[in-house]
């Protein structure tokens, strides 16, 4: 099978752009080295064009897709001839993305992810809506009839593949909903695109901070900036550009999550989304690594949470997915824990709290930190002339026992019947939900102080990549009995978990 | 449980010297570069013999430190095979205990370094799907030790058969 005919089209003008662009600029640089004419970056310019217009018609040409019985192959390279077989067992994500370009030709990109590698193994760009989903489903199927083979419930899984071609609606994000999600979730790169990304507003919004901060004893002009009036503008306009990062955030996170939808398609959930550039996806149940349930500071006291799960098939690094796709983007806590006990079902969490003495570690943490700052700053302060504001850290003083607090109150674990459930964070609670059979390596380690204290961290490491979350399943500063007790025991949990699954 | 072969520490002693070395290389560049008045600290004429004190102290530092660093390294490193999972215990200041179940080893590799190489030492470098620590190796180990653990860990893992992911 071929790409759609445009994707010729559109691929070949793109390299003739990028290739064209580029043959223009070592124009300008060779004319500037040896002083030859314009016509050679003109020649450049269109020599780097029609190659670049050649080449991608030419991988639209040679670029061929099939689906067989057992595998879904590519055939695609110009210089690099590859063939690529992917067995339908091994398929962990299929993703359907489209630009606002790429909807209005109705046409969508889509890319099947395995669990190896360090990028997307197959893209097809682009293909047809219809046929995107036709592919989607077409593997969804052959996977299910994979599996039915080696199954003895295969008459059972016929049934169900019967009807399975439009989803059981599990989850719509309502309005409400979404406002929340903007408003909950502060993503931390919207504060490098405030900062950083905005180079032509950036002399505005300096100009506007400085204005702010002149009556508060801020600077009069950047030009005019001492020690102190520089600190004053810092912790004036470090709130504001907060806000400003929040509006972007929400934005972003209103585009992004548009009709978020979710649906149950036999043993797959598939998800859409997006508002200007429509996304979907495939998650196979049975290839999910873990949860996470995620609640913000300010969405926890409105009840609101929203769930993840983790597959093994992004590399770490990868721009999207993060190799954690959301489930529910945001609802009430209810429905998130009713949801997550279908995908895994675990019992009531009792979690269990950390000692007593983790808290005085994080209070010394902090009280350390703040002194290193003060420290820094007073020997700043005798080296820069006109600094003064040395002890202003102090202030911070009062917060580092509430801050010790409610980073302990927020941490603690729950070894159930077939789950390890770890939960960590005050910003940004997670709990992480891991079934036993899912285990990898056990880590557990004692740094010298947590040696003091008999404290010791364990980490709980999945084959699923880098997540939402931030990190590994990790229970930090359980008591070290605790830690070696849970060490064994998730070993033996696991043994049982395969055991009991190869006899069923 | 199951100790590194002893001559471990002179590998880690040497790779130890290895990095006093550029230490002591680093400190004598960044001396030369401040006192010649680089980024506009005012410096002295350079002298030729306090750069050179600088740098053998610096040098002397981490060699001392890392010295008894890897004594300790080796008296806490112990391994064994269990029932099913490798299992390890190292570290000198965090101190770390693994577990590596044996469905999970997804390959193994036997590697030996230049060091090792002359010391007629080699390691063995256990490959899971997990995401972090991915890798566990086993330094240290008597060639013939090494690929014996290298076969009984490629026994163990085939003989269960489990998807390892």
């Amino acid at each position: 099978m071929k790409l759609h005919p445009l994707s010729g089209v559109w691929n070949a003008f793109g390299r003739g752009f990028a290739i064209g662009s580029l043959g223009f600029f070592a124009g300008m640089m060779g004319r500037s080295v040896v002083d030859g004419s314009v016509s050679l970056v003109f020649g450049l310019a269109t020599a780097g064009f029609v190659l670049g217009v050649g080449y991608g018609l030419a991988y639209y040409v040679l670029f061929e897709y099939e689906l067989t019985a057992d595998t879904f192959d590519v055939t695609s390279g110009v210089l690099n001839r590859q063939h690529r077989e992917i067995p339908f067992h091994r398929i962990q994500n299929i993703d359907v993305t489209q630009s606002f370009g790429k909807r209005l030709l109705g046409v969508a990109v889509l890319g099947v992810e395995t669990a190896g590698g360090g990028s997307t193994e197959m893209t097809l760009d682009f293909v047809t809506e219809d046929e995107a989903a036709r592919l989607q489903s077409a593997v969804r199927d052959r996977k299910r009839a994979g599996m039915a083979d080696v199954d003895t419930a295969a008459t059972e899984q016929a049934d169900v593949a019967g009807d399975a071609q439009s989803p059981t609606p599990l989850f719509d994000l309502q309005p409400t909903e979404l406002a929340i999600l903007a408003i909950a979730f502060l993503r931390p790169g919207a504060l490098f695109v405030v900062l950083f990304g905005l180079p032509f507003a950036a002399d505005f919004v300096v100009s506007l901070l400085v204005s702010i901060a002149q009556p508060l004893g801020g600077p009069e002009s950047i030009a005019a900036l001492s020690p102190d009036s520089a600190l004053v503008l810092a912790l004036v306009s470090g709130p504001l550009v907060l806000v400003g990062a929040w509006i972007v955030s929400a934005l972003v996170i209103v585009v992004e999550y548009f009709g978020f939808r979710l649906g149950r398609i036999g043993d797959d959930l598939v998800y859409q989304r997006g508002l200007i550039q429509r996304y979907s996806g495939t998650i196979p149940l049975g290839k999910i690594q873990s949860l996470t349930i995620t609640e913000p500071v300010l969405a926890r006291p409105l009840g609101y949470a929203g769930l993840a799960v983790e597959t093994a098939g992004y590399a770490p690094g990868q721009s999207d997915g993060q190799g954690s796709e959301s489930a529910i983007p945001l609802s009430s806590r209810s429905r998130v824990l009713e949801l997550a006990r279908e995908i895994e079902p675990f019992e009531e969490l009792a979690f269990v709290r950390l000692p007593k003495r983790a808290r005085r570690r994080y209070f010394a943490r902090y009280l350390l930190a703040i002194g290193g700052v003060v420290a820094v700053g007073y020997l700043a302060s005798r080296v820069v002339q006109g600094f003064t504001l040395w002890y202003f850290p102090t202030l911070a003083l009062p917060l580092a026992p509430i801050a010790a607090h409610y980073k302990w109150k927020h941490r603690g674990y729950h070894a159930g019947e077939d789950h390890i459930v770890l939960r960590t964070g005050y910003w940004r609670r997670t709990t992480r939900i891991v079934p036993y059979y899912r285990l990898q390596t056990v880590f557990t380690s004692r740094t010298v102080f947590q040696r003091r204290l008999d404290l010791a961290t364990l980490t709980a490491d999945t084959a699923s990549s880098t997540t939402l979350g931030g990190g590994d399943p990790t229970a930090y500063d359980i008591d070290a009995d605790d830690a070696d007790r849970l060490h064994t025991l998730l070993g033996e949990r696991l043994q049982r978990a395969l055991r009991s699954r190869s006899t069923e | 449980m199951e100790s590194l072969h002893p001559r471990v520490r002179i590998v880690w002693i040497l790779t130890g010297l290895l990095g006093a070395v550029v230490v002591g290389f680093v400190v004598a560049v960044v001396d030369q570069l401040l006192s010649s008045g680089w980024l506009g600290v005012a410096g002295q004429s350079p002298t030729a013999s306090g750069t050179v004190s600088l740098s053998v102290v610096a040098f002397v530092v981490v060699l001392v430190c890392a010295v008894p660093y890897s004594l300790v390294h080796y008296r806490v490193w112990r391994f064994e095979i269990q029932d099913d999972a490798l299992y390890l215990e190292r570290g000198v200041i965090t101190r770390v205990k693994t577990a590596v179940p044996f469905v999970r080893v997804q390959h193994v590799d036997t590697q030996r370094g230049p060091v090792e190489r002359l010391l007629g030492l080699a390691s063995v470098v256990v490959y899971t799907a997990g995401s972090r620590g991915a890798d566990v190796t086993i330094p240290g180990l008597r060639p013939e030790r090494a690929s014996a653990l290298h076969d009984r860990l490629r026994e163990l893992a085939i003989e269960s058969e489990e998807d390892a992911v």
